[in-house]
């Protein structure tokens, strides 16, 4: 057994270039589609903004003071505000380049100083969008506090009346007047914004890279297995057994390169995604749950390549099958997209569940009882899947 | 001496072989012949203990050669007619993985690789020999093991002349030597080669003389 395991070694060692090119064709279009994908993400997500036009026609200095404090301000976060004429503000309402237009009139904030109030328009589109309904209400949420201000403003300048300070209220007019509008407007939120994503706790580059981390085993596992996987002639076995060999041995010494293989390229991967990604440390735990990858992919690889007679159906099963799986964990759509049979189903498919552990490992809430629970499910699934391979040896051979 | 005793075989409720008995001695050269698919790659693989037997014994010296696991690998070389090799190691390595721990040291082999005009090939993948040199790996790959019989499926099937020459010239040899061969064929320069001539017709074999002309053997069919 040693020396058909040496050869086999040596099999694999040999195998090394014509895997690394057979994983490079598919693992660049993998890259490729990344790029473009983040490429897009990154460059629309500015568009994600919803546009308003905003035409400021007071150009006193009490509303320069203010003006960032509506449109810099977090409830409005979700717009960009585009400073323009009223007559390009509502031609663009008219295209819906814009989701409202705010139209800010002359003396406006001396108008609320001096309860003439000129009020501020707000034009939305017939067709209402969610971003018009929003900036309606962040208009109706900022005249609310604007009255409140108002409000208080009032209420200074009658109390300064009724205690017989006239005198003193013009020095101290413009000062009560600005004091009451800044915290008023400090203190607006119409809306607290909260964020939440698909991905869960792991941001976008952490989610997609724990996906890219099984693509390349997967593509790496596909060149090898149709090397190691795949049964040899039946004669050789034959001649094997001939020699004494028993099938836990026959298996054995095919199983064990492989699955070095797997351990090793599963550490070098390691190893890499702890400097891309640097949640996932080095610990018992991690290394332990990484142990569990490889066997894991061993036993599927093993699996898929035992019940092909031809290498080119078992690479396309392999792939399929693989891809499927990664697909059904979640990695090229997070769950939120997908049924919810995906989820139920993710304990039971290997390299989901592989991708579910590995995420988890990424976000460093891995315990070492998790990497030894993982090791008992893992186990179970591998072994299962090694006694169907050694089913679909004999299915082959038969 | 070689004692095959009643041996039977079937394919599920397919009956292959029935009741073949023959005895081989020191030196003999068996040639088996018959149709396609009658069961002749079936009768080696029986006596070479890859398949077990329905009924019947095997024995060599009055020793039963399949009592126990390998126990006719040291006894039996059998070359399938399928080459059991490994494409992508080299002549050296496929040869290796054949050889017993109870016979004689890795020197033997080179002598074996001259033999067998191997030598040059030595450190070449099988994966870019030929068919010829690929057979011819397999029979070294077997006579390294020194065994007393040796078992050949079509040895020389599709081979250029030469190659089969080379094979031929081993086989003369090792049955020179004291050696069984059991070997079945289509080849008529092989088959003349044979000190005992059997046909399998029917699950059953029967002896004829190898002197036959082609045409009285074509009629044996």
């Amino acid at each position: 057994m040693s020396v058909l395991f040496f050869l086999q070694l040596k099999r694999a060692l040999k195998a090394v270039p014509r895997v690394i090119a057979g994983a490079t064709i598919p693992l660049l279009l993998v890259g490729m589609a990344v790029f473009f994908a983040w490429s897009h993400y990154t460059s629309s997500s500015k568009t994600l903004l919803s546009p308003v036009a905003l035409v400021n026609q007071d150009a006193g200095d009490s509303l320069n003071m203010i003006l960032p404090m509506i449109t810099e301000s977090e409830a409005a976060s979700g717009f960009t505000f585009m400073e323009m004429s009223e007559a390009a503000a509502m031609k663009a309402l008219e295209k819906g380049d814009v989701c409202a237009a705010l139209i800010l009139p002359k003396d406006m904030v001396s108008g609320i100083l001096d309860s003439t109030n000129t009020p501020a328009r707000l034009y939305l589109p017939k067709s209402t969008t969610a971003p018009s309904l929003l900036i309606g209400k962040y208009a109706e949420a900022g005249s609310r506090t604007l009255g409140a201000s108002q409000a208080g403003i009032y209420s200074a300048t009658d109390l300064y009346k009724t205690y017989g300070l006239t005198d003193h209220l013009s020095d101290v007019y413009y000062d009560i007047n600005t004091a009451n509008l800044k915290y008023a407007l400090s203190r607006e939120s119409a809306f607290s914004v909260a964020s939440t994503t698909a991905t869960g706790m792991l941001s976008l580059p952490e989610y997609y890279g724990c996906t890219l981390f099984l693509c390349i085993l997967l593509f790496f596992g596909a060149g090898m297995g149709s090397f190691l996987g795949t049964p040899a002639p039946k004669t050789f076995s034959d001649q094997l057994r001939r020699n004494g060999m028993g099938t836990f041995s026959l298996e054995l010494s095919l199983f064990l390169p492989l699955g070095l293989f797997f351990f090793i390229l599963t550490f070098c991967l390691g190893g890499l995604a702890h400097i891309f990604l640097p949640g996932l440390s080095f610990t018992g735990a991690t290394a332990l749950f990484l142990l569990c990858l490889a066997l894991c992919f061993t036993a599927f690889t093993q699996l898929i390549f035992s019940f092909t007679k031809n290498t080119g159906h078992g690479l396309l099963l392999f792939l399929f099958l693989g891809l499927f799986m990664i697909l059904f964990g979640g990695g090229f759509l997070p769950y939120a997209f997908l049924p919810d049979l995906c989820t139920d189903l993710t304990p039971f498919l290997p390299l989901a569940a592989c991708l579910a552990g590995l995420r988890r490992a990424v976000t460093g809430a891995l315990s070492l009882t998790d990497s030894l629970l993982l090791l008992l499910h893992f186990g179970v699934l591998s072994g299962l899947l090694v006694l169907l391979s050694l089913i679909g040896r004999r299915e082959v051979h038969e | 001496m070689l004692n095959v005793e009643h041996i039977s075989f079937s394919y599920r409720k397919k009956e292959v072989l029935r009741d073949i008995s023959f005895t081989a001695k020191e030196g003999d050269f068996i040639g088996i012949i018959g149709k396609n698919g009658c069961g002749k790659s079936t009768l080696l693989s029986v006596l070479a203990g890859v398949r077990l037997p329905a009924g019947g014994t095997v024995s060599f010296d009055g020793v039963p050669l399949f009592s126990k696991k390998g126990a006719s690998a040291g006894i039996i070389g059998y070359v399938p007619q399928l080459n059991p090799l490994l494409p992508e190691l080299s002549v050296r390595d496929n040869v290796r993985l054949w050889k017993q721990k109870s016979t004689a040291p890795d020197t033997s082999s080179d002598e074996l690789f001259l033999r067998l005009e191997l030598t040059d090939v030595m450190h070449t993948p099988v994966a870019k020999l030929s068919e010829g040199l690929k057979k011819r790996v397999s029979i070294a790959s077997v006579l390294q093991n020194h065994p007393k019989i040796l078992i050949l499926d079509e040895p020389s099937a599709a081979l250029d002349l030469p190659c089969k020459e080379v094979i031929h010239k081993q086989l003369l040899t090792f049955s020179e030597q004291g050696g069984i061969v059991l070997f079945t064929s289509h080849e008529e320069a092989e088959l003349s080669l044979c000190s005992t001539l059997y046909i399998l017709k029917e699950g059953c074999l029967l002896q004829v003389p190898n002197t036959l002309d082609k045409h009285t053997l074509i009629q044996q069919f």
